[in-house]
């Protein structure tokens, strides 16, 4: 192993060219915990443990914590303007065991949340088509499964760099692309038509660039990726349908935040690996060396795009 | 005098741009410069959805068409009329295209040789993972030196 500080002074960098993974590295086992933002933290509550049906589990360093499946928590972080994006390819997606996802469709019902039938795109994920709004809009899929955190989708304004960040310094694989191939851009004309009802974020209608033909836009599916670091463990890409306003650079702890579980014994390989493998597109934290802060034995970092991101065992 | 500096570039369809990248890199040793649309500003700006490849000084501009392309039967390897891109490479060089060919079970006509007073050696001729038809030959006269623009 690398000393870090011989790793923090002889860097590799790398990019979309550097050739990509085969198989994940085996860095990352799991979700943890996603930090979500919400205006009003007693009806964010009431709908996350009353509905959804996750256990209130004390109180995180950014708000109160519920928890779900085995030891995965959502935390909830008060905000008078949540960064919230319902229209965007962001979700979180949750796993209910097939006894209680009926039970849980109910109690949406019940409390006159509608629950909607997008189509996704990624090939694993067709058949798990149930979605709804949390009270402030954090955009939610509702799977049938193993209990606890699913995947979480987030977006970027680059999918070139968020690509390499994924696979390059977390060591994923990406398991599968929307937006590189032929019949993505044939899809998308069926959902121009008007005959394709696809999940927020998965679909465009593009400005022509050239006005040389007659149409003066046309629908495209918006590039997604999806990254895997073991079996089962997959998390979305979007690429950022509209310009938004992202975290100084040298930022890098904040909400919303997606928690990773990295795998045991490997936190030391992650640090040397943010210390040794770098993207042009990340800041340095002068204390750490590389990428990223440290909070008690978890790692703070930022992908390209600003969403924030925590790694611990 | 020729009205235009040059060919600027060639646009062609291929069918899965990750595919087609690799294969142009694989086989010909080129190097993928630019991807247009994977961002947001270009999605903003409603740019096609490219790639550039250089193969030694041409441009290559792979595009993904806009909805479903027909493809040429498997078993044809030559465009429609002879339609096709034609690549010179040196004569070491020539046996090294076929391997990787072989090595990527891309089929390939050939090696038709060509009549000794003319300016070609030999020729293959293949597709590329989009259909596109390419030739690549070897030419007698690149070995005295200067190349005539030349086909036979």
């Amino acid at each position: 192993m690398v000393s870090p500080l011989a790793a923090a002074q002889s860097p590799t960098y790398v990019d979309v060219r550097t050739p990509r993974l085969n198989e994940p590295l085996g860095l990352i086992a799991g979700y943890s915990h996603v930090v979500l933002e919400v205006q009003d933290l007693a009806r964010a509550r009431d709908f996350y443990a009353g509905v959804l049906g996750f256990v209130p589990d004390g109180d995180a360093e950014d708000g109160p914590r519920l928890r779900l499946g085995r030891d995965q928590h959502v935390v909830l972080a008060q905000r008078n303007e949540p960064d919230v994006r319902p229209d965007s390819g962001i979700h979180q997606a949750y796993g209910f065991s097939p006894d209680d996802l009926p039970r849980v469709l109910q109690r949406l019902a019940a409390a006159g949340v509608e629950v909607h039938g997008y189509h996704e795109d990624r090939p694993a994920e067709r058949s798990h088509n149930r979605y709804c709004f949390d009270p402030d809009g954090n955009r939610i899929q509702l799977m049938s499964g193993r209990a606890g955190i699913d995947h979480v989708a987030l977006e970027t304004h680059d999918l070139e760099w968020s690509e390499t960040f994924f696979s390059q310094l977390l060591g994923g694989c990406i398991e599968s692309r929307v937006g590189w191939h032929m019949h993505d851009f044939a899809a998308a004309l069926a959902w121009g038509d008007g005959k394709d009802d696809c999940a927020p974020g998965t679909r465009r209608w593009d400005k022509r660039y050239t006005s040389i033909e007659d149409k003066s836009a046309v629908p495209r599916p918006n590039g997604q990726l999806f990254a895997s670091f073991a079996p089962g463990v997959t998390l979305g890409v979007y690429l950022a349908t509209e310009h938004r306003q992202e975290p100084p650079r040298e930022q890098l702890s904040g909400t919303p935040r997606t928690g990773l579980r990295v795998a045991p014994g490997q936190l030391p390989r992650v640090q040397e690996r943010l210390l040794q493998v770098r993207l042009r597109c990340l800041r340095s934290n002068p204390e750490t060396g590389g990428p990223f802060e440290r909070r008690g034995s978890s790692l703070l970092l930022r992908d390209p795009a600003g969403n924030f991101l925590e790694l611990g065992e | 005098m020729a009205q235009v500096e040059s060919i600027s570039h060639s646009g062609i369809n291929v069918i899965d741009l990750k595919e087609a990248e690799d294969f142009y890199a694989d086989v010909f040793g080129a190097e993928i410069t630019n991807r247009v649309n994977f961002n947001t500003d270009d999605a903003k700006r409603g740019r096609s959805v490219h790639t550039s490849v250089h193969v030694a000084d041409w441009l290559f501009a792979i595009v993904l068409p806009k909805g479903e392309m027909p493809m040429p039967p498997e078993e044809q390897l030559r465009g429609t009329n002879g339609f096709r891109h034609g690549f010179w490479v040196s004569r070491d060089a020539f046996p090294g295209i076929m391997e990787r060919l072989t090595a990527r079970g891309v089929p390939f006509e050939g090696p038709a040789t060509h009549p000794e007073a003319g300016p070609l050696g030999q020729s293959i001729y293949f597709k590329d993972p989009g259909g596109n038809f390419i030739e690549v030959c070897w030419r007698r006269d690149s070995i005295s030196g200067a190349v005539a623009l030349d086909i036979g």
